[in-house]
């Protein structure tokens, strides 16, 4: 009888090497998502939204910025839906601040990015909508001021996707990506069936639109830099996006995932201009030349041989991707010999994160699943609108396996997840999930795996180079283990998550040295390091400052 | 995925006129009756075999079911997508219960599942059709399909090798087990399956794609190269094979080479792109699902023909032709039917219908010609055969059946004379030789005419009619 008590209470029972515990409801997160639809399918519905996971009050702990959707022409709602704040007041409670904080915009969300635009040393968003774009400035004093028309990155009237902050040309600001979809409006709205049910539609019914990229004035304000870097001469469908340094010749790239065109990897001159060398790298299309409904991506070294990869989500019957980097300025779609396609061919997959759940030093895999279509089961009986996320493991040799069905019930959960987000909200030294599901609550996941490896986490604090890192690439040798990351602003699917940057290292009890190569050139090294700690290193400062967690 | 079940071969539409039967009938007049009927000889023949009309039991029998069937959906079609869907399921459920015992029936009401999106009624069916028949290869085949798009490749690979159990060198399948294998991360398997592949069918471009990628991941660049080579040799078009070429080249170091094929790639991938734009191949209309629709109609009334029973194909058919309205099949069908009941005012009022569909078809013309001229309207029947003339004139159908015309209504006789002479010579057949010595005779030219004749007999020279037809010609010169 007890053991069937445990299990049923404290699933105990899972088995697998990561646990994944759903306790969204023990959260006081009482968010829920609203595509804002009234029934007549526009396009734009069902690509909401992000979120982001960032410290937006420095108290250490990892708030939450729900993105959310707005009403569309036909639908009314009593209270108008809004992006909401959560602060993590620890122990898995959190707060809604979005009003005190001044950050529930009301317009269509979809994608988000944090980064210290003004380099005042707090965190900002930038909102990329459906609609007139937003940039919030924080006071630093746990609120935040709306300063888009200042800064003049309000975009117009678009439809939005992912975005980015990325210190484009080495000038220690950060400059900002913003990825537009197509060009949807009302009068341009369409609708088609399959079998007589109607269905949205994507890109291909829709003209497709540039992306807009800002160079930061370093007063406050931006430029449009298109038509200069080079960017405003590929259009294409962009969804999620990442800015990556793939090359590693120290500055910073632009992976746009494209919806059912080839992706862009955009690669940097050093000076902010950009070319597009998807094709040439091997990243815009997969193994077989196939362009893919792309939807998220992420950059991460899973086999860790020190040259980040990417991983791309993308729809039904096409596998999520990864992406490896041979170092030579090539990729190899690695998907089915690595198994990291498992599961994912019937699904619509978003949100993504190269990820090490259980501190072995091998990053796993975490997939958000839900499909496009919310009446997908009344045409096609091969795929359901709600979907259960993918997990996959890590098992050291390159290759990836399924653990979803024995990684705890947070695996369980069946919604249709959009944006994914991944960081130590607990500050235990695991990686947590947030994950935001259209139409619905989100579900919070908190990382219970039985056996844990040791970990380092890596905050940084620029001062030559931007104040966020953003961009910093940071090695970590731990006797026969070295590791490579990179501070990202804006990555997965339209999301935001994972500046402080976190290390497994399994069994490796202390780390022997850790290398940060900042924007702009400089290295900063410090060694022999005590392992199971969150390790802030500043830009040029002789000096480490770290905390054990216990 | 596709999956496609048909009756019969419905792809041997003539574009142009078809070539005519050499018998003679003896009298040139009659032969306007036999070109309608050529279409529904086999029709006729079945129908004597069956000997189904005999029957007074049959056709009281086919009249109620008629009655019922007028009830049922002859008359107002549907408003709706939906019930568009639930009528094909109806029509092919209610052939499935007439013949519960052949395979064919149940496989259609499987794929007509399929293609609605009920994959797991779909199987139920294909399970019924291995129950029937356990060598009903296109079961398994169909089942792979499913296993494949619910991403259960091992199912996928058990239902294409049961597929090859039955047909060891069935072309495709052996890609398909290749495809599986892949997913799986087996890929030395893969290998094999894929060359298996070319064994059997060394045209498949596919596998050649498919194995230079396999040979890529293996690192083996230069195989890898050759094989993407071949594919593009047999397939110059596929720009996939493009992009698998600029990779391998771009590993073998080969610089230049890499950079054009990425190129071709580049151009191919973006008139691609261009053609799939707004491309709504995957979306359907009230049109496009009765399209659907009629065309699982005419395969319905196609079996049942088969099955000797004319009554409800001639239902099923004229449901199919008010469901699309440019449904070729199922009105050829219908004016073999027509023909062969002798009912021609309304097999000429279906072939008129053709003719709006496929104005530059000159069988139609030749058909609608060959109609009036039966029907004894000759202005008609001479303008319609003027058009298959005008639309065929390097066919010699045409201008023999004018000839034939005119010779028959004694009028324009050099000009039926200079039209057989035509048909001669694009198509020196027995027949157009018939025709000629026709003409000949009819303008005076009798030696012309044993000429002829006599090119006839030296065709078929134990026909004992032509050598008649020979003699008296001979006496009279």
């Amino acid at each position: 009888m007890m053991p069937v008590l445990l299990c049923a209470f404290y699933n105990v029972c899972d088995g697998g090497p990561v646990v994944l515990r759903n306790i969204t409801k023990e959260t006081g997160i009482t968010f829920r998502h609203t595509d804002g639809g009234s029934g007549e399918r526009y396009a734009v519905e069902p690509f909401s939204a992000g979120l982001a996971l960032f410290d937006y009050d420095n108290d250490g702990n990892i708030d939450i910025y729900f993105l959310n959707g707005a009403p569309l022409k036909g639908t009314k709602f009593d209270i108008s839906p809004k992006n909401a704040l959560y602060r993590n007041e620890g122990n898995w409670k959190f707060t809604d601040v979005t009003k005190k904080a001044g950050v529930g915009d009301t317009g269509f969300g979809l994608g988000v990015t944090i980064g210290d635009y003004d380099n005042d040393g707090d965190p900002d968003i930038y909102l990329n909508n459906y609609g007139p774009n937003v940039l919030y400035r924080n006071n630093g004093n746990g609120t935040f001021t709306d300063v888009t028309e200042k800064a003049g990155v309000g975009c117009g009237f678009k439809m939005g996707a992912g975005t980015c902050f990325l210190d484009m040309d080495k000038d220690g600001d950060l400059d900002l990506y913003v990825s537009n979809y197509f060009d949807f409006t009302y009068e341009k709205h369409t609708t088609h069936t399959v079998h007589g049910i109607p269905v949205y539609v994507g890109p291909g019914f829709y003209p497709d639109i540039p992306d807009i990229i800002y160079r930061n004035n370093g007063d406050g304000t931006f430029t449009d830099a298109s038509k200069a870097s080079g960017v405003a001469g590929h259009v294409g469908p962009g969804m999620g996006m990442v800015c990556s340094d793939y090359d590693n010749d120290g500055d910073t790239d632009i992976f746009v995932a494209n919806d059912m065109k080839g992706n862009f990897l955009f690669e940097n001159d050093g000076t902010g201009k950009f070319e597009d060398v998807g094709l040439f790298a091997g990243v815009a299309y997969d193994l077989n030349g196939e362009q893919h409904g792309s939807m998220g991506v992420d950059s991460g070294d899973y086999d860790n041989d020190g040259w980040l990869d990417f991983h791309e989500t993308s729809y039904q019957t096409q596998w999520a991707t990864l992406y490896r980097n041979l170092g030579d300025g090539i990729f190899e779609d690695v998907t089915p010999v690595t198994g990291a396609g498992t599961g994912t061919l019937p699904l619509v997959t978003w949100g993504n994160s190269i990820v090490d759940f259980d501190n072995d030093g091998f990053r796993d895999i975490f997939i958000a699943c839900g499909h496009i279509q919310d009446n997908i089961e009344r045409y096609d009986d091969t795929a359901t609108y709600l979907e259960r996320n993918i997990l996959l493991m890590n098992t050291g040799d390159g290759k990836f396996v399924d653990i979803s069905d024995k990684s705890g019930d947070g695996m369980n959960v069946k919604l249709s997840s959009r944006g994914a987000g991944f960081d130590d909200l607990d500050n235990d030294g695991d990686i947590d999930v947030v994950i935001l599901n259209s139409r619905r609550e989100p579900t919070i996941l908190r990382n219970d795996s039985p056996s844990k490896g040791h970990w380092i986490q890596v905050r940084l604090r620029g001062t030559k180079s931007n104040r966020s890192g953003v961009g910093a690439h940071v090695k970590v040798v731990a006797g026969d283990l070295t590791l490579v990351d990179e501070v990202h602003s804006g990555r997965g699917y339209q999301s935001h998550y994972g500046m402080r940057l976190h290390f497994g290292l399994g069994n490796r009890e202390k780390v022997d040295r850790i290398e940060v190569r900042w924007i702009g050139g400089g290295v900063d090294v410090r060694e022999n390091l005590a392992v199971d700690r969150l390790l802030t290193i500043t830009e040029g400062d002789g000096k480490t400052i770290g905390r054990t967690i216990e | 995925m596709n999956i496609h079940y048909k009756f019969g071969n419905s792809e041997n539409q003539e574009t142009d006129l078809p070539p005519v039967d050499s018998r003679f009938p003896g009298r040139l007049n009659v032969w306007f009756l036999l070109v309608g009927a050529i279409v529904g000889a086999g029709i006729i023949i079945f129908l004597v075999t069956q000997n189904w009309w005999n029957s007074d039991e049959n056709l009281k029998s086919e009249m109620q079911r008629l009655q019922e069937w007028e009830s049922q959906v002859g008359s107002a079609l549907p408003r709706t997508i939906e019930a568009l869907k639930q009528e094909e399921i109806e029509v092919t459920k209610q052939l499935t219960d007439n013949f519960p015992n052949h395979v064919e029936p149940i496989a259609l009401l499987g794929t007509v599942y399929n293609n609605q999106g009920k994959t797991q009624e779909a199987e139920k069916c294909w399970q019924r059709c291995l129950s029937l028949d356990p060598d009903y290869a296109n079961a398994y085949d169909n089942m792979g399909w499913i296993a494949m798009r619910r991403a259960d490749y091992e199912k996928a690979v058990a239902m294409w090798r049961k597929v090859l159990q039955i047909k060891p060198r069935k072309p495709g399948v052996y890609q398909l087990i290749a495809n599986g294998l892949l997913c799986l991360g087996r890929s030395s398997e893969a290998i094999a399956a894929l060359k298996k592949e070319i064994e059997i069918n060394p045209k498949l471009y596919r596998s050649y794609f498919f194995l230079g990628q396999e040979y890529s991941h293996l690192k083996e660049y230069e195989k890898a190269k050759q094989y993407y080579e071949a594919a593009m040799k047999i397939e110059p078009r596929f720009a996939n094979t493009y992009f698998g070429l600029a990779t391998v080249c771009a590993r073998l170091g080969q610089k230049d080479e890499s950079r054009q094929y990425r190129e071709k790639f580049k151009e191919l991938k973006a008139q691609q792109y261009e053609r799939e734009k707004n491309s709504s191949e995957a979306f359907d209309d009230m049109a496009s699902m009765s399209e659907k629709v009629s065309m699982t109609n005419t395969e319905i009334g196609r079996f049942y023909l088969e099955q000797g029973n004319s009554l409800r194909a001639e239902q099923l058919w004229q449901r199919a032709a008010a469901l699309d309205p440019k449904n070729t099949d199922c009105r050829r069908g219908l004016t073999a039917l027509y023909e062969t009941a002798n009912r021609l005012g309304e097999a000429l009022e279906i072939y008129e219908q053709l003719r709006n569909i496929e104005p530059d078809n000159a069988m139609n013309y030749a058909f609608i010609g060959a109609l009036n001229a039966r029907l004894e309207r000759f202005d008609a029947a001479e303008e319609a055969m003027k058009k298959a003339v005008q639309l065929a004139p390097h066919r010699s159908e045409g201008n023999s059946m004018l000839a034939q015309l005119y010779l028959h209504r004694n009028k324009n006789l050099a000009e039926a004379r200079r039209l057989a002479q035509t048909a001669v010579k694009l198509d020196p057949s027995t027949w157009n030789y018939l025709v000629l010595s026709e003409a000949c005779d009819k303008n005076g030219d009798l030696a012309g005419a044993v000429s002829a004749m006599e090119a006839v007999v030296k065709k078929e020279p134990y026909n004992m009619e032509y050598k008649m037809m020979l003699r008296r010609l001979q006496e009279r010169k």
